[in-house]
C-alpha cells in the first residue's frame, strides 16, 4: 500500500496520464526561420507528451541519448551526424530550452518551434520573437501565468508607439500592465516589453547586451554609437548568420528578445531615432514576427529579418550611414 | 562435471566441421551480417534459426545451448534498460517519475519492442559466434592466418587452446576439493583461482617446450600438409555466397524494413518472408545434401570378403 501511495503521489501511473484541454502547435523551420518544413498541432496534450514525441509524430527524426537529442529531422542532419556548424535547436513559447526535448513536456497552448541554423557565431539564443504572442500568453511552458509589464520609456516611447504595441497585445489576448517611465525599471519576476528610443533604453541590463556581439546577446544585430558627436546618434548594424554586418542603418526600428541572466525575457521595441520607434512598434504582430529571431525596419518600414538573409551583401566597412 | 569450456572447439561431423575456415566463414558470415544490418524480427529470427540449424547439423547443439541461455539473459537486461532510457514511443504503458539526470521515466510499448529487437540482434550474433567457435578448428585458422600474421595467429590459437584447458583444470580442482569428504571446508573460488594462476606458469613452460620441439622460432619453414577437399565444401561455399548476395541485395532494396518509432512498423510482405525463408533454406541445404550423400554411400557388411585381383 505504501508503494502504491508513493507511486500515485509521485504522479506515476499506467497509460499516458491526464490530458490538458487545449492545443499545442509545432513549427519546424530551417535557416533562422526562413524556410518552413513542418507545421502541426497537438490537441489535448497528455502528461506523457514531450517535445520529442510531438515532433516524432509529425516528422521523420533520428535521435540519440534515448530521444533527448534530435540529430536529424526529415533528413536534415545536424553536426553530430555530418559535422559542420549547423544543428537543430528548439524553443517553447519563445524560450530557448535548456533541457533535452525528451524531458520537455508539452502543455496546452505551447508553441514549439524547431529551427535548423548555423550556431558558430551564437550558440545560445536565449529568447526569440518568432512565437508571438508567446511568451506573453502562457509564459514559460508549464510555469505560472506570466505577469507582463509594458514599459513605455521616454518621450519617444510614450504616445503613439506605445499605443500601437498595446493594441497589438490586446488583439492577441495579452493582458499587460502599461507603465510610462523616464527610464527602464528592472523587474526579475515579470516579462517586460520596453518601448522607446535606444538612447533611453540602453541603460537597461537586458537591452544593453545589444551593444555586444551575438555570442553575448543572442541577437544578430548590434547597436553602435555613430560617433558623429551627437550623444543620441546610434546606428543599427543588421548582421548575417556569419555575424558580419549586412546593413548599417542610422534610422531603424527593431524588435528583439533578450534575457539578462535567468530573468524572464525582455523584449526591446526600439528605434535609433524617435521616428523609428513608431516603425518598430508597427512590427509587433504575429504575421510579421512569426519564425523570426528578431526583426528590424529601415526608413521604408519593410520588415528586415535578423539575421539578414545570405543574399544581402556584406556592408562596406568604410561606408557609414550615420548622418 | 564439465571438463570443457562451453565454447570449446571439438571435432564435429558434417560439412561445417570439416570445411576450411574461410569456407566456414563464408557460410556463417551472412548470418552475422543480418544481425548487424537488419532490425526486422522476421529476418532476425530466420538468421537465428539458420545458426541453430548449422549448429545442430554439426552436432554442436550442446555447445550452442549455453551461449543461447546467456544471451537471452543479456537480452532481458537490454529490453529493461532500453525501456527506461528511451524517451520515444507514442504508446505509453507506464508513466514514471521525473528523476535527476535520467529525466522523465516513461515506458512505451515502442521502446520495449526496440529493446526486444536489439536483444534479438545480440542473440543472433552470439549464436553465430558460438557455432563458429564450436565447429571451426582453431589450428586450421592458425594455418590459414599464419602467412599474413604469424605471431598474432599463434597467440590467438594458444589462447583458444589454453582457455578450455584452464576451465578443465578448474573443474578438476573443484572435483578434487569435493573428494576431501563432506567434513572438509568448501574450497572457495579465490583459492582455485590462485592455484590456476600458479599452474599457468607451469603450463606456459610446457607449451613453450612443445613449440620448440615442433620447430617454432627456428626460422625453418615447415611444409604444410596439402588440404584434401572435403565433400560438402562446395555446397557450403555456394550457399554462403548466395546468402550473402541475397542479404546485401535485400538491404539495398529496403526489404525487411523496421521502425520502432513513433509506432512500430515492420515489413511483413512477401519479399520479407521470402528473404527469411531463403536464409533458413540456404543454411539447411548443405546439411541436407550431406545427409543425402551419406545415405547413398554403398555399405559394406561386416565379414563380407573383398575380392582382390
Amino acid at each position: 500500500m505504501v508503494l502504491i501511495g508513493t507511486v500515485a503521489a509521485g504522479g506515476c501511473g499506467f497509460g499516458p496520464g491526464e490530458s490538458e484541454p487545449g492545443e499545442a502547435s509545432l513549427r519546424v523551420t530551417r535557416d533562422f526561420g526562413s524556410e518552413l518544413m513542418v507545421e502541426a498541432s497537438l490537441t489535448d496534450p497528455t502528461e506523457s507528451d514531450s517535445v520529442t514525441r510531438f515532433l516524432d509524430e509529425n516528422a521523420e527524426i533520428e535521435t540519440s541519448y534515448g530521444g533527448n537529442f534530435v540529430d536529424s529531422i526529415d533528413g536534415v542532419a545536424g553536426s553530430t551526424v555530418q559535422g559542420g556548424g549547423e544543428d537543430w535547436f528548439f524553443f517553447v513559447n519563445g524560450y530557448y530550452s535548456e533541457i533535452g526535448a525528451g524531458e520537455t513536456r508539452v502543455h496546452a497552448g505551447d508553441r514549439v518551434w524547431w529551427d535548423y541554423r548555423d550556431w558558430q557565431q551564437a550558440y545560445r539564443v536565449p529568447a526569440v520573437v518568432g512565437s508571438f504572442p508567446e511568451p506573453f500568453l502562457h509564459g514559460e511552458s508549464g510555469g505560472p501565468a506570466p505577469t507582463v509589464t509594458l514599459e513605455c520609456v521616454g518621450a519617444a516611447g510614450q504616445g503613439d508607439p506605445c499605443d500601437t504595441v498595446v493594441g497589438a497585445l490586446e488583439g492577441a489576448g495579452v493582458d499587460a500592465e502599461r507603465r510610462d517611465l523616464d527610464e527602464p525599471e528592472v523587474d526579475g519576476d515579470s516579462l517586460r516589453i520596453l518601448v522607446g528610443e535606444w538612447s533611453d533604453l540602453r541603460a537597461d541590463p537586458a537591452a544593453s547586451q545589444l551593444e555586444d556581439d551575438p555570442s553575448t546577446s543572442g541577437v544578430y544585430a548590434t547597436v553602435a554609437a555613430c560617433g558623429t558627436g551627437g550623444e543620441d546618434d546610434y546606428r543599427l548594424d543588421v548582421l548575417g548568420a556569419d555575424a558580419k554586418p549586412r546593413l548599417e542603418l542610422s534610422d531603424a526600428g527593431f524588435v528583439a528578445a533578450l534575457r539578462h541572466r535567468e530573468d524572464p525575457p525582455t523584449w526591446v521595441v526600439a528605434g535609433t531615432t524617435p521616428e523609428a520607434v513608431g516603425r518598430a512598434a508597427a512590427l509587433v504582430g504575429e504575421e510579421t514576427l512569426q519564425d523570426r529571431y528578431a526583426v528590424a525596419a529601415g526608413p521604408s518600414g519593410e520588415p528586415i529579418p535578423m539575421p539578414a538573409p545570405d543574399e544581402v551583401a556584406v556592408a562596406d566597412e568604410g561606408a557609414s550611414t550615420c548622418a | 562435471m564439465r571438463l570443457t569450456a562451453p565454447l570449446a572447439y571439438a571435432p564435429r561431423r558434417g560439412p561445417l566441421g570439416a570445411a576450411r575456415p574461410w569456407i566456414a566463414a563464408a557460410f556463417l558470415m551472412p548470418l552475422a551480417v543480418v544481425a548487424f544490418t537488419f532490425a526486422n524480427p522476421i529476418v532476425l529470427l530466420a538468421a537465428g534459426a539458420a545458426a541453430l540449424i548449422a549448429g545442430a547439423g554439426s552436432g554442436a547443439g550442446a555447445s550452442v545451448r549455453g551461449p543461447l541461455r546467456w544471451s537471452i539473459g543479456l537480452g532481458v537486461m537490454v529490453i529493461a534498460v532500453n525501456a527506461i532510457a528511451s524517451q520515444r514511443g507514442a504508446t505509453i504503458l507506464w508513466r514514471g517519475w521525473d528523476l535527476p539526470v535520467l529525466g522523465q521515466i516513461d515506458v512505451s510499448l515502442e521502446a520495449l519492442v526496440e529493446g526486444a529487437v536489439l536483444a534479438l540482434r545480440i542473440i543472433v550474433a552470439l549464436l553465430v559466434f558460438s557455432v563458429w567457435s564450436a565447429c571451426v578448428d582453431p589450428d586450421r585458422i592458425l594455418r590459414a592466418i599464419r602467412p599474413i600474421a604469424a605471431r598474432s595467429a599463434l597467440t590467438a590459437t594458444l589462447i583458444a587452446r589454453l582457455v578450455p584447458l584452464a576451465a578443465a583444470d578448474a573443474a578438476r580442482l573443484e572435483e578434487a576439493g569435493r573428494l576431501r569428504g563432506p567434513a572438509a571446508a568448501p574450497v572457495g573460488k579465490a583459492a582455485i583461482a590462485r592455484r590456476l594462476v600458479a599452474g599457468a606458469l607451469d603450463r606456459s613452460v610446457d607449451v613453450a617446450a612443445t613449440l620448440e620441439l615442433r620447430g617454432y622460432g627456428l626460422g625453418v619453414r615447415s611444409r604444410m600438409p596439402r588440404h584434401r577437399r572435403v565433400a560438402g565444401e562446395i555446397t557450403l561455399l555456394l550457399c554462403g555466397l548466395l546468402s550473402l548476395a541475397l542479404v546485401i541485395a535485400a538491404a539495398a532494396a529496403g526489404v525487411g524494413g523496421f521502425d520502432a518509432y513513433p509506432t512500430v512498423a515492420a515489413d511483413t510482405d512477401a519479399a520479407t518472408f521470402a528473404l527469411a525463408g531463403a536464409i533458413v533454406a540456404l543454411s539447411w541445404l548443405p546439411f541436407a545434401v550431406e545427409s543425402l550423400r551419406l545415405r547413398r554411400r554403398p555399405r559394406v557388411a561386416v565379414g563380407e570378403a573383398v575380392r582382390v585381383g
